[in-house]
């Protein structure tokens, strides 16, 4: 793990933009923030001069900068049209988030990077544009559109996701299928979606890490490379399981939450269509782990016998232990 | 070989020591009116307390001193009748297990607790009566014991209600349970008319006769089939008053006629006796629905002395014949046994309510008492019938296999030598001549005021009598005599084969549901929820994705088209 | 497997199975012996009518005639002797079979050794026997 120290310095101003942006008092300020976070993350992604990576790092900027431009135009506009600017800029920020009808670059951009940075796309980059939408929910216009594409989003991650191959890019739909409870979360309650995305962090961190380190990239890598794994061979399923809110794993424990949460507001058609959307995505979970378990062979060892996972294993302690025992982490707030 | 021996002789003495030790107890509870109640809570859940109760009051204590007395007898009978069987250790350890979960019933009259015994009494009598190894006693155990699982269910589901109660101590609480409980009365009742084998389920109790008869003696005459009887004496209080009453007064008096009736068409030994056991359960039920809980319990006490005893003489009478159970193949019986013939009148007579005989007080009680409560026309015409009928199927047994022709095999061996046997019934015996008035006077230290009118008091000598001469005359032939039952073929087959209901509770229940499920697999599983479910949702979901993937197979230029053409969508769509 | 027919049933045999079927079927109605036997002459007395019918035809149809006439008639419970299939104390105790014996478990056989030696004895003493009898079994073809 060894990474150049312009890494650090990009990594940090790509944190303060987005607390630039999740503090400012204006939407200039905001728009700066945001501005901030893409330049800083496009050199972590081109950091490496390979064409892949520099071609996401484009796709990402172009379709950043629309959306940046969409919101600083719209921002300006909101003394004369107060209705039309509000719907512009929550549109930009779902743009920026690559929430559903908006999503068609998200994946394309993942393909383009390492884990490490996919990780970074997946978690830190939604932050500022989620804060920003929730800052929004006070119309039921507003609410009505981010409703919409919560239930587009969790559709389309859960019906994308099917058939794809490439992890990174399931990694994707999943994020954009997770991202509908956030904007769902978001129209009820702003504590809840924060939990919400800290649980899906933590637990797309724990599988990211274990891909990352045996540089997984295909459903046919996991079934080739790993024979003799036997931990990656457990603790992948259990951490993708976990990923699809199987009620043993921490994974659960936001959703059950969330479905208390809604089904008391009453909000039963969102809810039903996005658990049934979940639903699906366990099944390409499940497409992912079931055939490197089947074609895996028996094996009594249970020792870490590829390096590369020793360096990880504290992070792989902690993330496994945290999911597995995440249900049980209300119980000693509620004694 | 000691040991098999002096097994039977010691739990003899061990179960005649706890009736007498429970039977001492039962009279120190009724001098004093008090119930003792201890409760062992095991645990307590969302504020229902799951307790084991045992409660010692007259009631439980007398029937338990009866089930011992009974048992007592019919384990020291059997030293006798199953000496000959290879496995007769676990024959008696599976009649103690009764006796033990018997006592569990009666002591715990508790929803959850009375599970214990209750459920252990299904599983004992399901392992008793498969005992033979043979198809018939399969099949006939099947039956039981899917019978019972009815009303085994019907009790769980009944936890289930009553567990917004707090509890489910249900003999304080049917104190004050009005028509609101409805459902768990309904509950209660199947249950107990699994048990007791009232109409829809009584196919099980003559086919159960598969059992060995000292079986049949402790277990489907007097004691297991009163479970349910007792179920319902500790749950009167909310029948009281209850549509649930009436109704079980309909199906009480029915099957106290129907097993009259199939009883006089019935030419299986035991079936016999077993069917007059359904009539007599009936006639329990019946007064109990009446609201007379104490004269059903009455009757339960001293129809358990008689009908063992009937049972175990039958026992004498099919082991000295050879294995026969058809009264086909037995007559003129009296010559040869005249012990065992002598007791199987006595318990006969008390059975038909003979003047001073055990039945006569509890029977003729139940009936004077039913003629004079508010019932209509048809149930005071079954009550009529029926007992006319228990009159008429006992004399043509007696006709059949105690005088009358001999009709057994040519090599048979014929006689009351076995004092095993005999000396273990006179106990039963002496209560069969004496249980109804010394439990009379125990019970009822005041006279129920009986007020009828002459007729109605004089109608159930005038009905036994005529039913005593149906029955024996009935069954004289002459040599050119033409049967009537050939020319009534079809009502006779319906009376003789219980109103078709072993067929309908087994052949056409199964072969329905059999059916249901294979159309079902076929029309459904294999079918429309295959077509629409799991390969169509995939078929779709495919095609959905199908068209996704299209969308992203494009290059950036068309990706933020695409995303301007959405926004302007997402504006008009939120205008 | 018995609802397959595997061999012709001639008509005497079929007429003379009526003829015992319903002597049964007399027997448990009439449950006199003195009325039985009456009853069985008068139906003796019927079949022995029609004995000398010569057209199969008509033969036939009599037969099937009688065969319904018994089926309308049949006992709701035929008189059965106990120990015959049917009967209420047929096959009460299972005889297990001998090979039971094969199964036991060692520790098990190892409680009556003189038993089961003579018993392994008598089995190789049977194999020879039936090699010398009927010549060795032919091997396997595949």
């Amino acid at each position: 793990m060894t990474f150049p120290i312009s890494y650090f310095l990009f990594f940090c101003t790509l944190l303060t933009g987005t607390s630039l942006s999740i503090c400012s008092s204006s939407w200039f300020g905001a728009w700066i923030g945001l501005e901030l976070n893409l330049l800083s993350f496009i050199p972590l992604i081109a950091i490496k001069l390979c064409p892949y990576a520099t071609e996401a790092a484009i796709k990402y900027f172009l379709i950043q900068a629309m959306a940046s431009t969409i919101l600083i135009m719209s921002s300006s506009m909101h003394m004369f049209s107060n209705d039309f600017s509000y719907i512009l800029i929550t549109l930009s920020l779902l743009l920026k988030l690559g929430a559903a009808p908006l999503h068609f670059w998200f994946p394309q951009v993942i393909e383009g990077l390492t884990w490490p940075q996919a990780f970074i796309l997946l978690t830190i980059q939604k932050l500022a544009p989620m804060f920003l939408i929730s800052y929004l929910t006070y119309s039921s216009n507003l609410i009505f559109m981010i409703t919409l594409a919560a239930i587009l989003s969790s559709l389309i991650g859960a019906l994308g996701g099917l058939n794809i191959m490439k992890l990174r890019k399931l990694m994707a739909f999943s994020s954009i299928n997770h991202m509908s409870w956030m904007l769902i979360a978001m129209t009820i309650n702003d504590m809840m979606w924060l939990t919400y995305f800290l649980f899906y962090s933590f637990i797309s961190g724990s599988v990211i890490i274990l891909l990352h380190s045996t540089q997984t990239y295909s459903i046919s890598n996991l079934m080739n490379q790993n024979k003799n794994s036997s931990i990656l061979n457990l603790l992948l399923p259990l951490n993708l399981l976990s990923l699809g809110g199987l009620p043993p794993f921490m994974g659960f424990s936001p959703k059950w939450i969330m479905i208390q949460l809604l089904s008391s507001k009453m909000m039963i058609f969102s809810l039903l269509v996005i658990l049934f959307s979940s639903l699906i995505t366990l099944y390409f979970y499940l497409r992912i782990f079931i055939p490197m378990i089947l074609l895996s062979f028996p094996s009594f060892s249970s020792l870490l016998k590829i390096k590369s996972l020793w360096a990880f294993s504290p992070f792989l302690a902690i993330f496994t232990f945290i999911n597995m025992f995440g249900l049980c982490l209300p119980i000693p707030f509620s004694i | 070989m000691i040991w098999k021996i002096s097994m039977n002789e010691i739990s003899m003495l061990g179960l005649f020591l706890g009736s007498l030790i429970t039977g001492s107890l039962a009279l120190l509870k009724i001098k004093s009116g008090v119930m003792d109640v201890v409760e062992w809570e095991l645990f307590s859940l969302m504020g229902s307390s799951i307790v084991f109760t045992l409660v010692l009051d007259w009631i439980s204590l007398l029937f338990m001193s009866f089930v011992f007395v009974i048992s007592g007898s019919v384990l020291s009978y059997s030293g006798s009748y199953m000496a000959g069987d290879k496995t007769f250790n676990r024959f008696m350890y599976l009649v103690l297990a009764f006796v033990l979960s018997m006592s569990f019933m009666v002591l715990s009259p508790n929803l959850i607790s009375i599970l214990l015994g209750w459920d252990g009494l299904g599983l004992v009598s399901y392992a008793l009566v498969i005992y033979y190894q043979n198809e018939k006693s399969a099949n006939a155990g099947m039956l039981t014991i899917l019978s019972n699982r009815v009303g085994d269910v019907a009790i769980l589901l009944g936890i289930g209600l009553m567990s917004s109660l707090g509890s489910w101590n249900f003999l304080f609480y049917s104190y004050y349970m009005d028509e609101s409980w409805m459902l768990l009365k309904i509950f209660l009742m199947i249950s107990a008319m699994t048990k007791s084998a009232q109409i829809p389920f009584s196919a099980w109790l003559p086919a159960a006769m598969a059992a060995p008869t000292p079986v049949s003696a402790l277990v489907h005459s007097s004691t297991l089939v009163t479970a349910g009887v007792y179920l319902m004496i500790r749950f009167s209080a909310a029948l009281e008053g209850s549509m649930i009453q009436s109704f079980l007064l309909v199906i009480s008096c029915l099957t106290m006629f129907m097993a009259g009736l199939g009883a006089n068409f019935e030419y299986d030994l035991k079936k016999i006796i077993a069917l007059s056991t359904l009539s007599q359960l009936g006639v329990m039920l019946s007064i109990l629905s009446l609201g007379f809980s104490d004269l059903a319990f009455f009757h339960l006490l001293s129809h358990a002395l008689f009908k063992a005893l009937l049972f175990m003489c039958a026992g004498i009478i099919i082991h000295s014949v050879g294995g026969y159970q058809d009264i086909r193949f037995m007559g003129n019986l009296v010559k040869f046994m005249p012990l065992t013939v002598s007791y199987m009148t006595i318990a006969n007579l008390a059975l038909c309510g003979f003047p001073f005989m055990a039945g006569f007080y509890s029977k003729d009680m139940i009936l004077e008492v039913a003629f004079m409560s508010w019932i209509n026309f048809i149930a005071l015409l079954l009550y009529v019938m029926a007992t006319g009928l228990t009159v008429m199927y006992t004399f043509r047994l007696i006709f059949f296999s105690l005088t009358g022709e001999y009709n057994l095999g040519s090599l048979s061996n014929l006689s009351d030598e076995d004092f095993l046997m005999t000396n273990s019934m006179s106990i039963l015996g002496l209560g069969a001549i004496l249980g109804g008035s010394v439990l009379s006077w125990m019970l009822f230290p005041e006279c129920y005021m009986i007020c009828l009118s002459g007729v109605m008091k004089m109608m159930v000598l005038m009905v036994s009598i005529l039913g005593g001469l149906m029955g024996y005359i009935l069954n004289f032939m002459s040599v050119n005599y033409l049967l009537k039952s050939i020319y009534n073929y079809k009502s006779v087959v319906m009376m003789g084969s219980m109103w078709f209901m072993p067929l309908l509770s087994t052949l056409k229940l199964s072969e329905k549901s059999l059916n249901m499920g294979f159309q079902m697999e076929k029309v459904a599983d294999k079918g429309w929820f295959e077509f629409y479910g799991g390969q169509g949702l995939y078929y779709l979901f495919s095609q959905v994705f199908f068209i996704l993937n299209s969308l992203q197979l494009n290059s950036i230029k068309v990706f933020m088209k695409m995303s301007m053409v959405m926004i302007i969508i997402f504006m008009i769509l939120s205008m | 497997m018995s609802h397959i027919v595997t061999r012709v049933t001639t008509h005497s045999r079929k007429v003379c199975s009526l003829y015992k079927r319903s002597l049964r079927n007399l027997e448990a109605w009439y449950d006199r012996r003195y009325m039985y036997r009456y009853r069985a002459v008068l139906l003796r007395a019927r079949f022995d009518e029609n004995k000398d019918v010569k057209d199969m035809r008509v033969a036939q149809q009599l037969l099937d005639e009688g065969e319904k006439e018994l089926f309308s008639l049949i006992h709701y419970q035929p008189r059965q002797f106990a120990y015959s299939p049917g009967g209420v104390a047929h096959g009460r105790e299972v005889v297990p079979p001998d090979w039971v014996l094969d199964y036991w478990h060692p520790m098990e056989k190892a409680a009556y050794p003189e038993y089961f030696a003579r018993r392994e004895q008598r089995k190789k003493e049977y194999i020879e026997w039936w090699e010398k009898t009927y010549g060795k079994p032919a091997e396997p073809a595949h």
